[in-house]
């Protein structure tokens, strides 16, 4: 009688306890999980970061994150699972090589482009620079509020 | 019967537009003044009928008629009256007839004000304007009538011997239909989207909608500058301070939007390079450099080709970020679903920049685009306009790119859907805006035709030693980021230069003038109101620019669940969770759940918030996040309620953002707005009778101007 009571009180001791080691297990706050959140998107409202989304997909998916932190995975390591199962468009930013330097380098080389073609012409103005002439300055007077109306009424 | 008369009117006013566009251009070709008159007054009736279609639509609303269809899907009886009013731009249909009403107010006022100072241009002014108002009116009409009215039409009859009905739309009743009850309609009716239920928002989309449709005169002056023939410097008079206008519109549409995303997005953000967004900020870049390269054809009559692209730009510009919003083309936050008008836009588009690109090549064919000077110095003014130019449109491409150049690409040749999200426009952009602000510094102090580097530096002397101080002052108050001093640096030196350039103007007066400082200083702005509006935007331009740097950079966030009487701590400040009062009803039926939270510095207690998540059980049950904010001029301390124990609410979870120096942002805008208030005023006003009286040579005038 007296090891069947061991025995319960044994049981009851552990359903209770193993509770709250899982609790203290938990140690992943909910800046971490926006920290990783903050790389997403939202998969339902586009271009709107996971992190502040407030539909329920992305209160799924924010605690999906925190199961996957509190089993350990990295930052890192997430994001590529998210990529992996969603795809390219849960990340600001391609992840293909191609798709990434599309993205990220064209402008990059039209702006490139542009400020070469300033250089060139540039350049070319400085082998054909006229001599610099001065330029009155702006008359502190001003013009006549009627000159537009003359000009026009001479002009017919 | 309302509807009937709005939808009628509507017809009307495409009808009277039509005759307007072929009337112009017939009486500018064959030189008949009559016919020419006639186009202008069709302008003005134009503007009447959708003067009064409007008005049917707006009246619907406010006098609450559900069997109005678009009355009935967004408006509610238990919606504030502000709401009622500001519906009308609610949904696609409403905003697309609003869209027109402004084209054509634009228009009537464009005509008004300068059919006589732009009488060369006005019969193909009219005729592009009125092409604009003809096809946004006729998308209204075909794909997204607000005038459709529900109809009960009877389909059969039910077991219990009673007349089945199915409930339809259309915009004239149909044989053998009923109307419904207005009071049975009321019942179901959808209300206005909740995150339109803001103050901001009825404000931000006729703002924005202003600055759009702005740019539509200055365009149509451009093309009838083409189109004739006159590429005198009347057109560019013309188009500048329209030009003004709209920018000063757009401005603050962008301005309120941010406002209006960081009081209910619930994100403690103002700007996300959301698609729509960008679609907005894409003419305000072109717009921004026409303003400044048009002082250089106005001053020196350079650059005639490229002004004429950028105006033309501008618009189309315009055009195709409606059509990307409305079409639904890349989605975000802000877009309808996805709807027919999306290809009758996009053809229009291309249209429209189809026929300024060939106007623009044929007249320069003709060389009548030729610059009349060359540039003389790399530091003179134009040549720093041209740079500042160039940015602007270096911006144009990193901003177009991000939002539909690469997601368009990739879906069309690569079969694969990106997103270029706020890591994109964070690495590609804020270099670029820095180099603005570099030039936003030196270029107001340059001359016109050439400048010497010793010149400049000596004018750049006492703003560089007001921005050292500036930063100073920085670190004296712990700032230690060499990266963000830097920033703070080439930010300020521009805001420097205006106080400065000011200052020398306001001296200047008082020792000429001997009046008094507050004279002096009116009377500066009054006299040169281009030159100091300027300098105001300028300032603005950098308070705003300070205050994106710190609430970027230094902003601090942290999300905790507290019990009650707990405290977090973040940024110097204790936010308590004191209470909660969930379930509280209000008069226009949204169910509020409010935290109380005590916000304390030093022990000592500086605010007290109520963060909350209002619930709209009406029409789609969405609800909507608020803010709890403490605004001071050093931060936001910025309170969301994101979540709470259920019924207890014993625990409840904030998230929790301290933004430094973001308040500067609005009070720059202010400044800025201000700032082109003043640029825009005319020196003058001549009246009405005294500009007649000039014209025709009136021998009165010397009586009337007290010679």
């Amino acid at each position: 009688m007296r090891l069947r009571w061991l025995f319960l009180s044994l049981f009851v001791l552990s359903v209770l306890v193993v509770p709250a080691l899982a609790q203290d297990g938990n140690t992943v706050t909910d800046d971490e999980v926006n920290e990783v959140a903050k790389k997403l998107y939202c998969p339902v409202c586009e271009n709107i970061p996971l992190e502040y989304c407030g539909t329920a997909a992305c209160d799924d998916w924010r605690y999906e994150i925190q199961l996957q932190l509190e089993a350990g995975l990295s930052e890192q390591e997430i994001v590529d699972d998210f990529i992996a199962r969603f795809g390219d468009r849960v990340v600001g930013v391609p992840q293909d090589p191609l798709l990434a330097a599309i993205s990220m380098i064209v402008p990059i080389l039209m702006i490139g482009a542009s400020l070469l073609a300033i250089l060139l012409l540039g350049f070319r103005w400085l082998r054909n620079r006229p001599e610099p002439t001065s330029v009155a300055a702006e008359p502190t007077a001003d013009a006549s509020p009627y000159r537009d109306i003359l000009e026009r009424d001479l002009a017919g | 019967m309302l509807a009937e008369i709005g939808f009628l009117s509507l017809i009307l006013s495409i009808v009277v537009a039509i005759y307007a566009i072929v009337v112009s251009v017939y009486a500018e070709r064959t030189h008949n003044e009559t016919l020419a008159l006639s186009g202008r007054n069709a302008v003005w009736v134009n503007f009447a009928f959708m003067a009064l279609s409007t008005g049917m639509l707006q009246y619907a609303l406010v006098t609450q008629d559900y069997t109005v269809a678009y009355v009935w899907s967004v408006s509610s009886p238990d919606m504030p009256a502000l709401f009622r009013w500001s519906a009308i731009w609610g949904s696609q249909a409403g905003s697309l007839l609003f869209w027109s009403f402004l084209m054509s107010l634009f228009a009537a006022v464009a005509v008004w004000l300068n059919w006589h100072s732009q009488r060369r241009l006005m019969p193909y002014a009219i005729a592009f304007m009125m092409i604009s108002v003809v096809f946004f009116s006729g998308l209204t009409l075909i794909y997204e009538n607000p005038f459709e009215r529900w109809w009960m039409t009877p389909t059969g009859i039910d077991a219990m011997g009673m007349q089945e009905y199915d409930v339809i739309s259309a915009a004239l009743q149909p044989p053998g239909t009923v109307e419904p009850s207005n009071s049975r309609l009321a019942e179901t009716a959808k209300g206005l989207n909740p995150l339109l239920r803001h103050f901001g928002m009825a404000f931000h989309p006729p703002a924005l909608y202003l600055g759009f449709v702005g740019f539509l005169v200055p365009f149509a002056y451009a093309m009838a500058a083409l189109a004739s023939g006159d590429l005198t410097r009347d057109w560019i008079k013309a188009s500048r301070r329209w030009t003004l206008v709209a920018w000063l519109f757009l401005s603050l549409g962008l301005i309120l939007g941010g406002r209006w995303a960081y009081d209910v997005l619930g994100w403690g953000g103002y700007w996300g390079w959301d698609p729509v967004e960008n679609a907005a900020f894409l003419p305000w870049l072109t717009g921004t450099a026409f303003l400044h390269s048009v002082m250089i054809q106005e001053k020196r009559g350079m650059l005639k080709l490229w002004n004429m692209v950028l105006v033309i730009g501008t618009f189309s510009a315009v055009i195709f970020g409606t059509f990307a919003t409305r079409s639904g083309l890349v989605e975000s936050v802000h877009s309808f679903a996805r709807s027919e008008i999306g290809f009758p836009l996009f053809f229009f588009w291309f249209s429209l920049t189809l026929l300024g690109a060939g106007m623009i090549l044929w007249r320069r064919s003709q060389g009548l685009l030729r610059d009349e000077h060359r540039f003389t110095s790399v530091f003179s003014r134009e040549s720093l306009f041209v740079l500042n130019n160039i940015i602007f449109m270096a911006l144009f491409v990193a901003v177009f790119w991000g939002s539909f150049g690469a997601p368009i690409t990739s879906e069309l040749f690569l079969n694969t859907n990106i997103t270029l999200g706020v890591d994109y426009f964070n690495q590609v952009t804020p270099p670029l805006f820095l180099a603005l602000f570099i030039l936003m510094g030196i270029a107001p102090l340059s001359a016109w035709g050439a400048t010497s580097v010793s010149r400049l530096g000596r004018a750049l002397l006492m703003p560089f030693l007001l921005t050292l101080a500036t930063l100073g002052l920085f670190m004296l108050n712990g700032m230690t980021s060499i990266g963000a001093l830097i920033g703070y640096g080439i930010v300020s030196l521009g805001g420097w230069v205006a106080i400065y350039e000011t200052f020398r103007g306001f001296q200047a007066r008082q020792r000429v003038h001997k009046e008094s400082p507050l004279a002096s200083l009116r009377m500066l702005f009054a006299r040169n109101p281009r030159r100091y509006g300027g300098y105001m935007i300028h300032l603005g331009v950098t308070v705003i620019g300070i205050g994106i740097i710190g609430s970027t950079l230094f902003q601090q966030e942290t999300q905790q669940t507290l019990s009650v009487g707990e405290s977090l701590s973040l940024g110097g400040y204790e936010l308590r969770y004191d209470s909660f009062d969930g379930g509280q009803i209000t008069q226009d039926g949204r169910i509020l759940d409010i935290a109380n939270v005590t916000v304390l510095r030093n022990g000592h207690e500086v605010a007290q918030l109520r963060p909350r998540r209002d619930f709209f059980p009406n029409g789609d049950m969405s609800t909507m996040t608020i803010a709890g904010a403490h605004s001071t001029l050093e931060n936001d301390v910025y309170v969301l309620l994101v979540g709470w124990e259920p019924i207890t609410a014993a625990s409840v979870t904030f998230k929790v953002y301290i933004n430094p120096l973001i308040n500067l942002i609005w009070w720059g805008s202010f400044i800025l707005i201000l700032g082109t208030i003043f640029a825009t005023w005319p020196k003058e006003i001549i009246p009405a009778r005294t500009r007649e009286a000039l014209r025709t040579g009136d021998p009165s005038l010397a009586a009337a101007r007290g010679a």
